[in-house]
């Protein structure tokens, strides 16, 4: 008896540090990125350095005030925005079709949509460069969203995909005997019902995009991207301005993929967390 | 006024034949039940009536309209599903005016329907409430008040109490026997379970890999079954088949025992008994007591009669043990005949 609740206390014990072990790998980071950004830049030059935050903002207006700083920002949002609208126009459809109907090769298309993600990018950066400039895509929002999509879409077909399968094809038959179209039973029932995942899985694109750092700094040149912007300018910025940009491009991210983190679950069918 | 005509229905998957010809008439206001095991067929045919599921080839009319290359939503028609089908992200109430809606009715007609349709199936008071906060039942009876507003010619109904447990289930079938006769609609109906085909149906329809071996009523269909298949299908347990051998004209031996039988044709036929039409006798076929499941009413005897195993329903308050002898006397009238070469019945 004794033994047995040794075990499941030691076993217990373990479970526990590993959590708080793997919460400090992520959560320590950010503090301290989060102090650094709220501190003045003599605090952060200092030592020893203070690991209570003063919430003095000039590191963060000054970034702001950065030439060039807004430009990125905005492009950035712009990218991610356009990354978000094509890879749901073009996700959602592929993630019904999937889920809905059968045809031949649906197998091999589920599994090419994975093998989309292993080519890394460096590989794929010098003819994909290439064929921008040739095609006047280089350096546009729209050319650098359209390498974004590629990155998210297996994601937001393989989501919808999965929501799309959480609803019965009943409801639509039922809708469909009740007087609906296809079209209007999947308005009427089917749209309603995944509307948030559909949300969720956009904005998890958006996430990806607005993260996405290699393509944007081989692709870009005027109208850099934040995370472009940043790595170029690591090497020149002074310190607190590095933790600033640091903090303005971590925090969304961090916002976003924590509010939609139920649906991102429900993409590899864990759907009840 | 909708009476139903199935004509040569088929239906292949791949190389699997689902249907195979299938031609049945159904009349206007009649509750016709499709009864079969599960893959029978049975509701691939309610599938194909209601548009969800299209035939490989036949024609479906509903009075004087050929409907099998319309879209479910012009057929006249609304179902009832296994699963019930609620959507989740209505109330009870919009649920049940879902298909008025679509129909773009004022929300005055609506509301009124929607109204009397929940207190004919009794859930006027949950009708602000999700499908999430409904139990089975509930969601049934909700199920079955969205289809009943359409005010359809036809409503299909595929096993639509089979998720219920068997007290609800009971108090259910009920309830919709009622419901349905006084809706003047025609509708039909997919079970596995046959104490409900019977109960509920004006006529069932046997089904059986593919094809309507009976359509009958349920009297008709328990007393005098077609085939072998139906003979040993519907009853619990269902009838016992014995090998006669011929002795003259119209006399077979059965266990050892003469019965008058149909005129002579062959040389050997199956004689069908019902477990309930024996009688505990001093003289009839010779049997040995193998089990015994009291079971309340009756008791249920499984006995060995020439070897052959036999089931027999007695009077609770008869006197046997496993390992007794003893003879069971069928009731004349009600020994049925099958011919083993091709399985149908054989009239006297």
């Amino acid at each position: 008896m004794d033994q047995v609740g040794a075990t499941t206390k030691a076993s217990r014990m373990v479970y526990l540090s590993s959590i708080v072990l793997l919460c400090l790998w992520i959560l320590g980071p950010l503090y301290l990125l989060a102090v650094n950004a709220l501190s003045s830049p003599e605090a952060i030059n200092q030592f020893p350095m203070s690991l209570i935050p003063e919430f003095d903002l000039e590191s963060l207006v000054f970034f702001m005030k950065f030439n060039g700083m807004v430009d990125a920002l905005v492009n950035s949002i712009i990218v991610a925005v356009l990354t978000m609208i094509f890879s749901i126009g073009l996700g959602a459809p592929a993630g019904y079709a999937l889920s809905r109907f059968d045809f031949i090769g649906k197998e091999f298309f589920r599994v090419m949509i994975l093998m989309t993600r292993a080519f890394p990018l460096p590989l794929l950066a010098l003819p994909l460069a290439v064929l921008f400039i040739e095609t006047g895509l280089d350096d546009t929002q729209i050319g650098l969203s359209l390498i974004h999509t590629t990155l998210a879409l297996p994601f937001a077909i393989l989501i919808t995909f999965s929501l799309f399968s959480g609803i019965p094809k009943e409801l639509e038959e039922a809708a469909w005997t009740l007087g609906c179209t296809r079209f209007g039973a999947f308005r009427h029932v089917v749209l309603p019902l995944i509307l948030p995942g559909i949300t969720a899985s956009a904005i998890f694109a958006f996430v990806i995009s607005w993260n996405e750092v290699f393509a944007s700094a081989v692709l870009t040149i005027q109208n850099r991207t934040l995370t472009a912007f940043l790595l170029q300018n690591l090497d020149t910025a002074p310190l607190h301005l590095k933790f600033a940009g640091g903090f303005i491009l971590v925090i969304p991210a961090l916002v976003f993929i924590f509010a939609v983190r139920k649906y991102l679950f429900a993409m590899w069918g864990i759907s009840n967390r | 006024m909708a009476a139903i005509s199935i004509r040569n229905i088929s239906k292949r998957f791949d190389s699997y034949e689902a249907l195979n010809d299938i031609n049945l008439e159904i009349h206007d206001r009649e509750f016709m039940v499709l009864l079969g095991a599960s893959g029978c067929g049975k509701t691939t045919l309610l599938r194909i009536i209601a548009g969800l599921e299209t035939a490989s080839s036949g024609e479906v009319w509903i009075d004087n309209r050929r409907i099998d290359h319309l879209p479910a939503k012009d057929r006249g028609i609304s179902m009832v599903f296994q699963n019930y089908a609620i959507f989740p992200h209505l109330t009870v109430a919009d649920n049940i005016g879902f298909g008025l809606k679509m129909a773009k009715m004022n929300a005055a007609t609506i509301a009124d329907r929607v109204q009397e349709n929940a207190e004919l199936m009794h859930i006027e008071q949950l009708l602000s409430r999700y499908s999430g906060e409904l139990s089975g039942g509930q969601r049934q009876r909700v199920a079955v008040a969205r289809a009943l507003a359409m005010e359809p010619d036809v409503i299909l109904m595929d096993e639509p109490l089979s998720n219920l447990d068997a007290l609800l289930r009971l108090e259910m079938r009920a309830e919709l026997k009622g419901v349905l006769q006084r809706s003047n609609t025609t509708a039909i109906y997919v079970t596995h379970d046959q104490v409900e085909a019977m109960s509920l149906a004006d006529r069932v329809s046997v089904m059986d890999t593919g094809k309507i071996v009976q359509a009958a009523d349920p009297m008709e269909l328990y007393r005098n079954p077609a085939t072998h298949f139906v003979a040993g299908f519907i009853g619990n347990p269902p009838m016992n088949f014995l090998k006669a051998q011929i002795v003259r004209s119209n006399t077979w031996k059965v266990a050892g025992v003469d019965f008058t039988g149909p005129s002579a044709f062959s040389n050997e036929l199956l004689c069908a008994i019902r477990p309930e039409d024996v009688l505990l006798a001093a003289s009839g076929l010779p049997a040995e007591v193998l089990m015994i499941e009291p079971l309340g009413p009756h008791l249920l005897v499984t006995v060995s009669v020439a070897g052959t195993p036999f089931r027999a329903i007695l009077d609770v308050d008869t006197q046997v043990e496993v390992g007794n002898q003893i003879f069971l006397d069928p009731i004349q009238d009600r020994i049925r005949w099958f011919d083993p070469a091709n399985n149908l019945a054989v009239s006297i």
